[in-house]
C-alpha cells in the first residue's frame, strides 16, 4: 500500500508536468521555439483567480478573469515570439521567452508579494479507497490531465486541424503557399497553450500553495520531458513527462537506510536521469536518428 | 572607499564571467547556461579544499581538475545535443549543483555556508584584491582581443553564422566549441573564487538565477565581437542594481524590480538587435 | 542607525515595527536634542547580499550601528567583517543560529539561540522510542535540526526513524509525509519556516486521515493562531517551544497599536516584535549616553543588564542573551503556556 500511495502522489506531480509539456510541445512544433514563459503564464493565471476570489468576486467572474489573463499573456507572447518564429530563430525566441517568464514572475512578486497564498485555506477534501487517498484537486488534475492529453494527441493526429498544425510544423513556407495562415495557427496554439498552462497553475495552486515561482520548476521539468521524449514526438513527450517526474519521486519516497534520499536531492536526480536518457537517446525516446540536413 | 572598491571588484568579477559568456553565447552561438554552475564550483572546490587543510597550490589544482571534469560533461552535451537542448541541460545543472551544495552539508556547510574564508597573503586588503582583479581582467580582455583577430577567432564568429562553411575551411567546429566551453568554464570558476575571496563568506546563494540572468544579459548585449561592447555590457549589468539603490523604493521590492528590469532590457535588446543577432543569409 | 533586513514577510513586518517604534524613540530623544534615523537595506536572507548591503551602509552611508541581519545567514555573512575592527557594531533582533556565538566581539543577537529550543525539544521528545523530524532546508531550520540531532544523542532510548528535508519554499510534502508515516514514529518534530510553508505542511499532514498516533512538536513557526487554525484537529495537543510568553501590558498595547496602524505582524510573533523594539531601545539609549562609539556601546552591551520587553537581557561572555525557553501546548487551537 505504501508503494501505491507514493505512486499516486507522484502521478499527480507527473500529470502537472505533462500538462505543461504538451503545450510546450505544441508551441515548439509550430514555431520551433521553446516557450519558457509558459511557467509564468501558469502562475499569472492562478494569481488572477486568487485576486478574484479574495476580492469576493463570484467564482464565474474570477475564472473569467483568469481566462482573460491567460489569453492576454498569450497575446504578449505572440507579439514577442512571432518575429523569431518567422525568422526560424529558435535560440533568441528561447531567450525572449525566458526573459518574459522572469519578468512576469518578478511582476507577480511585486504585486502580490513572495510569500505563498492559498486558494483553499482549509484541509483539502480527499477521495479514499481503503488505505489509499488522493486530494480532490489532485484527482481532477490526473483525470483532466489524461483526458486533455488524449484529446491533444487525437486532435494532432486525427483531425484536419491537426493536419494543418503538422503542416505548419513541418514546413511553414509550403503551408503558407497552400493558403494556410501560419501566423494565425501559431497564435491559436499559443492561446491554447496558455489556457492549458493556466489550468495547471490553478490546479497546482489548489493542491499546494500559490507563489510567483510555482511555474518555474514545473516548466523546467516539462522542458526536460520534451527534450528527453523527443521534440518531434508527442507520445515520447508524454512518456518522458512521467519518467522524469515519477522516477525521482519514487526514488525519494522508497529510499531508506544507507540509500535514504530526502526531497532536497530531487533536482540532482532529475539532472542525472536527463543526462542518462539524453546520452542514450539524444534524439528522444521514441524518435529515430535522422540524417542531418543543412 | 570600501563601497567604491566593492563595486569595482564586482564589475571586474562580472567582466571575467562575461568574457566567457561573450565567447560562447554571443560569438559562438553556444548557449551555455551552465556558467553559474562553474562560478559556484570554482568557489566551493577551492574553499572546501582549504577547509580540509589542503595547501593553496593543491587546492587550486583540485579546483581546476573539477572544473575540467564538469566542463567535459558540458562539452559532451554540446557535441550530442542541439543548441536549445544544451541551454536547458546546462540550466538544470545550476539547480542540480545548488541541490548538491545545500544537501552535502558535511562538506560544503550546506545552507549555513562557510564563514571566514581566508584570502591569499597577496590579497589581504580589498584594495589589493581590486588591483589584481583589474590587472587580470586587462590581461584577459587583451588576450580575447588578439584571439578574435586570429583564424580561430574568425572561425568562432563564423560558427554563429554558418557552421558547414567553417568546417569546409578545415576548422573543426566541435573542437573549437569545446575549447570555448572550457575557457568560459575556467573563467567563470576564477570569477567565483575571486568573489568568495572578496566577500570571505560562501553559501549556496553565490550563484543562481541572478548570475544566470547577468550572464545571459551580457551574452545578448555584447553581440558584436568587440571588447568595448563586452565592457559596456558588463558595466551596465553591474551598475543597474546600484542605480536602483538611488531611488527610494521599498527594500523588499528592489530585488524583484532588478529582475524585472533585466528581463525588460533583455527583451528590448533582443528585439532591437535581432537584425544583428540573427545569422545573415547569403544568397 | 541602519538596518539590514531579509526579504519576504520578515523584512516587511520588521519594517512595520521599526517605523512605528522609531517615532516613539525620537519623541523621547527630541527632549535631549537627538534624532535617530533608520536606513533600510535588503540582505535577501543571503550572506552574499548582506555583505554588499553592509559595505554600502558602512562605506557610503557612514553607518556605525547595524540592527540586523534578520536571517542567520545574513548575520553569519557580516559578522567576520566586524571581527577585527571596532568601527561597526552589529546587533540582530532575530538571528538565532548558535554558530553566531563567538564569531565576533562586535556582533550580538537579542534572539534566543536555537541551542536553547533545539535542546529542549530533544529533551521533550526523548520520552519516545521512535521519533522523526521534517525540516525545511533553510539556515534557521537546519541550524535547529543540528542542535536537536546532537542533543538527542544523549538519550540513547530515542531513535530517529525518519529525518526528511525539503527544499526551501517547497509546497508538496505528501511523498515525504508518507515516508515518515511508514517509519511509524511516536513523535514528530515539524521544522518548517513560519507562514505558508508551516500551514501547508500541517494541512497536508491532516489529509492523511488514517494516521493519528503521533505527538507533534515544533517551535515558534506554529505559534501564530492563524497557522494553527488551518488544521485544528491535528495540532491539538502540539507542543511548541519558544521564548516565554510576553504578558507585559505595555508591550501588548504597543503591539496592538502597531498592528492597527501598520498591519499584522503575526509571522514575526510576539518575541521578535519585542526583541526588535528592545534592540532599538537599548542601542539608542546607549548611543545617547556614550555617543556614537561602537567600542563603548559594545562594552556596555557586554557588561550591563538591561530590562526589555523580552525580559532581563544580559550577555556576559556570549553573543546571545540568557533567555530561557518556554513550553506551550496547543489547547482548543491556542498555544497555552505550560508550567
Amino acid at each position: 500500500m505504501f508503494f501505491w500511495q507514493i505512486l499516486l502522489n507522484s502521478l499527480v506531480i507527473g500529470t502537472q508536468v505533462l500538462l505543461l509539456a504538451v503545450p510546450l510541445y505544441l508551441v515548439y512544433s509550430v514555431s520551433k521555439i521553446y516557450h519558457l514563459g509558459l511557467g509564468a503564464t501558469a502562475a499569472a493565471t492562478a494569481y488572477a483567480l486568487y485576486f478574484g476570489l479574495t476580492n469576493d468576486w463570484p467564482l464565474g467572474l474570477s475564472i473569467g478573469l483568469a481566462v482573460i489573463v491567460a489569453l492576454a499573456v498569450a497575446g504578449i507572447s505572440y507579439w514577442l515570439l512571432e518575429p523569431f518564429a518567422r525568422q526560424k530563430n529558435s535560440l533568441y525566441g528561447l531567450l525572449t521567452s525566458f526573459a518574459l517568464g522572469l519578468g512576469l514572475e518578478a511582476l507577480l512578486a511585486i504585486m502580490f508579494g513572495t510569500d505563498g497564498k492559498f486558494l483553499i485555506r482549509q484541509v483539502l477534501p480527499t477521495f479514499q479507497w481503503g488505505d489509499l487517498y488522493i486530494t480532490q484537486p489532485g484527482a481532477w488534475t490526473i483525470i483532466v490531465g489524461v483526458a486533455l492529453t488524449v484529446l491533444a494527441v487525437a486532435l494532432v493526429q486525427k483531425t484536419p486541424w491537426g493536419r494543418t498544425l503538422r503542416s505548419v510544423a513541418e514546413n511553414s513556407f509550403v503551408a503558407s503557399s497552400l493558403r494556410i495562415n501560419s501566423s494565425l495557427v501559431r497564435l491559436v496554439v499559443l492561446m491554447g497553450a496558455s489556457l492549458l498552462a493556466g489550468f495547471v497553475g490553478i490546479m497546482t495552486s489548489l493542491n499546494t500553495a500559490l507563489t510567483p515561482q510555482i511555474g518555474f520548476n514545473l516548466v523546467l521539468m516539462a522542458f526536460v520531458a520534451l527534450l528527453v521524449g523527443g521534440v518531434s514526438s508527442l507520445k515520447g513527450t508524454v512518456m518522458a513527462a512521467y519518467i522524469v517526474s515519477l522516477v525521482p519521486e519514487l526514488l525519494v519516497g522508497l529510499s531508506s537506510g544507507f540509500w535514504d534520499m530526502s526531497a532536497n536531492w530531487k533536482m540532482l536526480l532529475v539532472f542525472i536521469i536527463a543526462t542518462i536518457l539524453l546520452i542514450w537517446r539524444p534524439n528522444g525516446l521514441l524518435t529515430k536518428a535522422q540524417r542531418a540536413v543543412d | 572607499m570600501g563601497y567604491f572598491f566593492t563595486t569595482l571588484a564586482r564589475f571586474f568579477e562580472g567582466a571575467i564571467v562575461s568574457v566567457g559568456a561573450h565567447l560562447t553565447i554571443s560569438l559562438g552561438g553556444i548557449f551555455l547556461f551552465g556558467l553559474p554552475t562553474m562560478y559556484a564550483l570554482g568557489a566551493y572546490a577551492f574553499v572546501v579544499c582549504q577547509k580540509f587543510g589542503l595547501g593553496s597550490g593543491l587546492s587550486f589544482l583540485i579546483t581546476l581538475g573539477l572544473v575540467l571534469l564538469v566542463s567535459l560533461v558540458f562539452i559532451l552535451a554540446y557535441w550530442k545535443l542541439s543548441n536549445e537542448s544544451l541551454a536547458i541541460f546546462t540550466l538544470i545543472s545550476v539547480l542540480a549543483f545548488d541541490a548538491v551544495v545545500k544537501s552535502w552539508d558535511s562538506v560544503t556547510g550546506g545552507v549555513l555556508g562557510i564563514a571566514g574564508v581566508a584570502r591569499p597573503s597577496a590579497l589581504q586588503t580589498l584594495g589589493q584584491l581590486v588591483f589584481w582583479e583589474g590587472a587580470l581582467i586587462v590581461i584577459i580582455l587583451t588576450l580575447e582581443y588578439f584571439f578574435l583577430k586570429t583564424k580561430f577567432g574568425r572561425a568562432l564568429l563564423g560558427m554563429r553564422e554558418n557552421i558547414p562553411l567553417v568546417q569546409s575551411l578545415g576548422i573543426s567546429s566541435k573542437k573549437l566549441g569545446a575549447a570555448m566551453i572550457l575557457v568560459a568554464s575556467i573563467l567563470a570558476a576564477l570569477a567565483g573564487l575571486l568573489t568568495v575571496w572578496r566577500i570571505q563568506f560562501l553559501d549556496p546563494s553565490i550563484a543562481g538565477m541572478v548570475v544566470l540572468i547577468q550572464v545571459v544579459t551580457v551574452g545578448i548585449l555584447a553581440v558584436k565581437p568587440k571588447v568595448s561592447w563586452l565592457i559596456g555590457a558588463a558595466l551596465f549589468v553591474t551598475l543597474v542594481p546600484e542605480i536602483l539603490r538611488l531611488f527610494d523604493l521599498p527594500s523588499t521590492m528592489v530585488g524583484n524590480l532588478r529582475v524585472l528590469l533585466y528581463a525588460v532590457i533583455l527583451i528590448v535588446a533582443l528585439r532591437s538587435l535581432k537584425g544583428w543577432l540573427a545569422p545573415k543569409r547569403f544568397v | 542607525m541602519p538596518r539590514l533586513m531579509a526579504k519576504k514577510y520578515y523584512g516587511q513586518e520588521i519594517q512595520k515595527v521599526t517605523d512605528y517604534y522609531l517615532s516613539e524613540i525620537n519623541q523621547r530623544a527630541a527632549a535631549l536634542g537627538k534624532k535617530f534615523e533608520v536606513i533600510y537595506e535588503d540582505g535577501k536572507c543571503t550572506g552574499n547580499d548582506s555583505v554588499s548591503a553592509f559595505h554600502k551602509l558602512v562605506d557610503v552611508d557612514g553607518i556605525k550601528f547595524i540592527l540586523g541581519g534578520s536571517c542567520s545567514s545574513e548575520t553569519l555573512g557580516i559578522a567576520p567583517l566586524t571581527k577585527d575592527s571596532n568601527k561597526v557594531l552589529v546587533i540582530s533582533a532575530l538571528s538565532s543560529n548558535p554558530v553566531i556565538n563567538g564569531l565576533s566581539p562586535f556582533t550580538y543577537s537579542f534572539s534566543y539561540s536555537d541551542d536553547t529550543s533545539g535542546k529542549i525539544i530533544a529533551k521533550q521528545m526523548s520520552a519516545y522510542k521512535k521519533v522523526a523530524i521534517i525540516s525545511e532546508q533553510n539556515d534557521f531550520n537546519i541550524g535547529i535540526k543540528k542542535v536537536w540531532e546532537d542533543a538527542l544523542k544523549q538519550y540513547p532510548g530515542a531513535q530517529v526513524v525518519a529525518n526528511e528535508i525539503f527544499p526551501k519554499g517547497a509546497s508538496d510534502f505528501r511523498v515525504i509525509l508518507e515516508k515518515v508515516k511508514k517509519a511509524q514514529p511516536e513523535a514528530i518534530f515539524l521544522n518548517p519556516n513560519p507562514g505558508v510553508t508551516a500551514q501547508n505542511l500541517i494541512k497536508q499532514l491532516a489529509e492523511i486521515k488514517d494516521w493519528t498516533n503521533y505527538k507533534l512538536y515544533s517551535h515558534y513557526s506554529y505559534l501564530a493562531e492563524d497557522t494553527l487554525k488551518v488544521a485544528p484537529t491535528v495540532v491539538e495537543g502540539m507542543i511548541i517551544i519558544d521564548a516565554p510568553k510576553l504578558t507585559d501590558p505595555g508591550f501588548l498595547s504597543l503591539k496592538q497599536q502597531i498592528e492597527a496602524t501598520k498591519g499584522t505582524v503575526a509571522d514575526l510573533g510576539d518575541y521578535y516584535t519585542a526583541s526588535t523594539m528592545d534592540v532599538m531601545n537599548v542601542v539608542t539609549s546607549l548611543i545617547t549616553e556614550l555617543g556614537e562609539n561602537p567600542q563603548a556601546v559594545r562594552d556596555a552591551l557586554a557588561t550591563r543588564t538591561f530590562q526589555g520587553y523580552i525580559g532581563s537581557i544580559h550577555f556576559g561572555n556570549n553573543n546571545f542573551p540568557d533567555i530561557a525557553a518556554a513550553v506551550y501546548k496547543v489547547i482548543n487551537g491556542k498555544p497555552e503556556l505550560q508550567p
